[in-house]
């Protein structure tokens, strides 16, 4: 049956060629769509995840705040307890004021964001940035060096070596300033971009904390990680060791909590990353729905071209398959028939369509897209990082074959249902 | 071992009368600057000058009345600026907006003030010996003047800088003001060359501010930027107690 199908298919080519060409285009652009898709979320999560702590954090909550972690053994635990592919580890001192400036050469700039990481822990997730300028040198790190963004760089017209003033204000309200020096300048003109890196005991000298002190420990997750999940395993394993807040999902949430019950000893919040940033979330959720509804268009566009186009085929076929009737082939082989060619149909469209579709995602990596300081948060140095989003192409491979079986089943009986005699008379 | 004791218990009264000194000078400063059995209110003119951006002027009415820690601040000029005001009740600070809508924001004294370089505490009585000690002293020729330089640390974390340092001229006047970070970075100098008196009291004719940090490099040579402030129409008559309160600053911006 396979050998008569397949010569079946080639000798029939011509009157499949028009179905062929829209399965190839549509195996393309699924292709491109999932890839790209695929690339900006885990772009976004991957740079969420190095500018908030990770995919699941600890925060120590207090009244009044100092954010410093005084049980980190016990984190560090729950985070080894909990089971979880763990990728990278956090451990941070962070600013959590939004008046931190950057001053050189007599002007100013305010940073959302001051970050103090632990080079030790920290060192191998840090080296992702994507660099422009400097980087991470070898050995040991000067304790006065300063990473900043690019945006951060170009307004105030900073180079690597230039000795930059970091203006915060300490635990205790007063403005305080250090002098650093520009190690290193990472690209990222995004809403992750306004965040400055340094040693994390220089930034507690500059805020007069503890010089050892920890306000954020966190774990990034191997890329297939749920961090919702991952993150309420931490709490499970958290909460019977340690005084922790209720599972609250959210940082408002933990606010909220702490402003309520006003705890006087440190109490943990464990977050997932989406929790720390809604509107990231929300973000990533939109792209996953337009992707959605783009696919569900563009099947059904696609289910409806080949159903017709087999009816035609189908109806073309007529004295052929009344030939094969009278020639004795069961109504079955009849039906098999048409559907193994469809098979074929859908194997060899889907194949040459993922192949072009990887070309045509691959092309569009090598575009430089960094000129647009909108797409910078889902870029990586300006460009569509590859992704071969795998589950997602071979369950469009899947569709496109049902939709293909779909489509050629129907008009299939029809034919197989006919008499020979009136098959054959036909024109 | 008798004359050991001695010796520590001399050194200690002599360390003792040096601080009850020296915050007996921050007394006299702050009592030449403060208006305890009076209200007080001025007008204010002050230019801000950043370099390559231009002149900015302001005109201020001050209003305050020291001996209950209130003041309030009016915007007289520029005309866009019409309207918005500060109202200082004891450690609570709010900035009057009339845009987009008319709102009060909480604000802080050691904030900077209209994105000038003086800070909101620039404008409240002088209260040196409530806010710092003197960590040491010394003697220095300041251009005309002979001066003692005090540098002063705070003793609690209510005051705009950590860190600050005086020249004093023998009748008790600050010529010269260093304000610096905890760390001991250089802010901003404050120079007071002349002062007039007014009832007993002494204010600044002209009050300039050079800020350390903040300034552009122009034909290569670094310029800060530049605040400076004169205080004239001076008056010590009572105030009605109307003007202290939002309504006032509600009510004056319409």
């Amino acid at each position: 049956m396979g050998g008569i199908a397949w010569r079946n298919f080639v000798l029939q080519f011509h009157r499949y060629r028009v179905l062929a060409t829209a399965l190839v285009l549509g195996a393309i652009v699924f292709t491109v769509l999932f890839g790209v898709t695929e690339s900006l979320t885990r772009t976004v999560r991957e740079k969420a995840a190095r500018y908030f702590s990770g995919d699941v954090m600890v925060l120590g909550m207090k009244k009044p705040a100092d954010w410093i972690i005084h049980d980190e053994p016990a984190i560090e635990l729950a985070f080894s307890a909990s089971d979880l592919n763990i990728a990278y580890h956090h451990r941070r001192s962070i600013y959590y004021e939004y008046d931190a400036k950057l001053i050189f050469n007599g002007v100013s700039l305010v940073q959302r964001r001051v970050i103090g990481l632990d080079f030790a822990v920290e060192r191998a997730n840090f080296s992702k940035q994507e660099f422009v300028e400097g980087g991470l040198p070898e050995g040991a790190l000067p304790e006065d060096g300063l990473w900043v963004s690019n945006d951060t760089a170009q307004r105030l017209h900073l180079r690597v070596g230039d000795e930059v003033v970091l203006m915060v204000k300490t635990t205790k309200g007063f403005r305080n300033t250090i002098t650093l020096h520009l190690v290193g300048v990472f690209q990222d003109s995004s809403f992750f971009g306004f965040a400055s890196y340094l040693d994390y005991r220089t930034l507690n000298k500059v805020l007069a904390r503890p010089p050892e002190a920890i306000t954020e420990l966190g774990i990034t997750l191997a890329s297939d990680g749920d961090s919702d999940a991952g993150a309420k395993a931490v709490w499970r394993h958290l909460k019977s060791v340690v005084p922790t807040l209720p599972w609250v999902g959210t940082l408002d949430a933990a606010y909220a909590w702490s402003d309520a019950n006003n705890p006087t000893v440190t109490t943990y919040a464990v977050l997932p990353l989406s929790g720390r940033l809604k509107q990231i979330n929300d973000l990533i959720q939109a792209i996953y729905a337009v992707n959605a509804l783009l696919a569900i268009v563009f099947l059904l566009v696609v289910a409806i071209g080949v159903y017709n186009t087999y009816q035609m085929i189908a109806f073309e076929r007529t004295r052929e398959i009344g030939t094969m009737r009278a020639l004795g082939m069961q109504r079955g082989s009849v039906v098999s028939l048409f559907l193994t060619e469809s098979l074929m149909l859908g194997l060899l469209s889907s194949a040459v369509g993922l192949l072009l579709g990887a070309i045509v995602l691959w092309s569009l990596g090598q575009i430089d897209f960094s000129g647009n300081l909108m797409t910078q948060m889902f870029l990586q140095k300006g460009h569509v990082a590859w992704a071969w989003a795998w589950p997602n192409v071979l369950a469009v491979v899947a569709v496109m074959w049902l939709t293909t079986l779909t489509g050629a089943i129907r008009p299939a009986l029809r034919a197989a249902l006919a008499r020979p005699v009136e098959a054959l008379r036909q024109e | 071992m008798r004359f050991m004791l001695l010796i520590c218990g001399f050194l200690l009264a002599g360390g003792a009368f040096a601080q009850s000194d020296s915050k007996a000078i921050l007394a006299k400063i702050d009592a030449q600057a403060s208006f305890l059995d009076s209200d007080f209110s001025t007008e204010i003119v002050m230019t801000t000058t950043k370099p390559g951006e231009g002149v900015t002027e302001r005109t201020i009415a001050l209003f305050r009345r020291d001996r209950e820690e209130k003041y309030v601040r009016l915007r007289l000029k520029p005309d866009s600026d019409k309207g918005k005001g500060y109202l200082n009740i004891g450690n609570n600070l709010w900035l009057y907006e009339t845009v987009p809508t008319r709102h009060f924001t909480v604000t802080s004294a050691k904030d900077r003030f209209q994105n000038s370089n003086a800070r909101n505490s620039d404008f409240t009585r002088s209260t040196f010996a409530e806010d710092y000690k003197i960590v040491s002293q010394s003697k220095e020729k300041l251009g005309p003047f002979d001066t003692t330089v005090l540098n002063l640390e705070a003793i609690h974390d209510d005051v705009t800088f950590a860190r600050t340092k005086l020249w004093i001229t023998p009748d008790n006047l600050v010529r010269k003001k260093e304000d610096y970070s905890l760390s001991g970075q250089l802010l901003r100098t404050s120079a007071m060359p002349s002062y007039q008196e007014f009832k007993g009291r002494f204010i600044p004719k002209k009050v300039t501010i050079i800020d350390a940090l903040m300034g552009k490099t122009l034909n290569g040579v670094f310029r800060n930027e530049v605040t400076e402030y004169s205080m004239g129409k001076l008056s010590t008559d009572p105030l009605p107690s109307l003007i202290f309160t939002q309504s006032y600053l509600e009510k004056n911006s319409q």
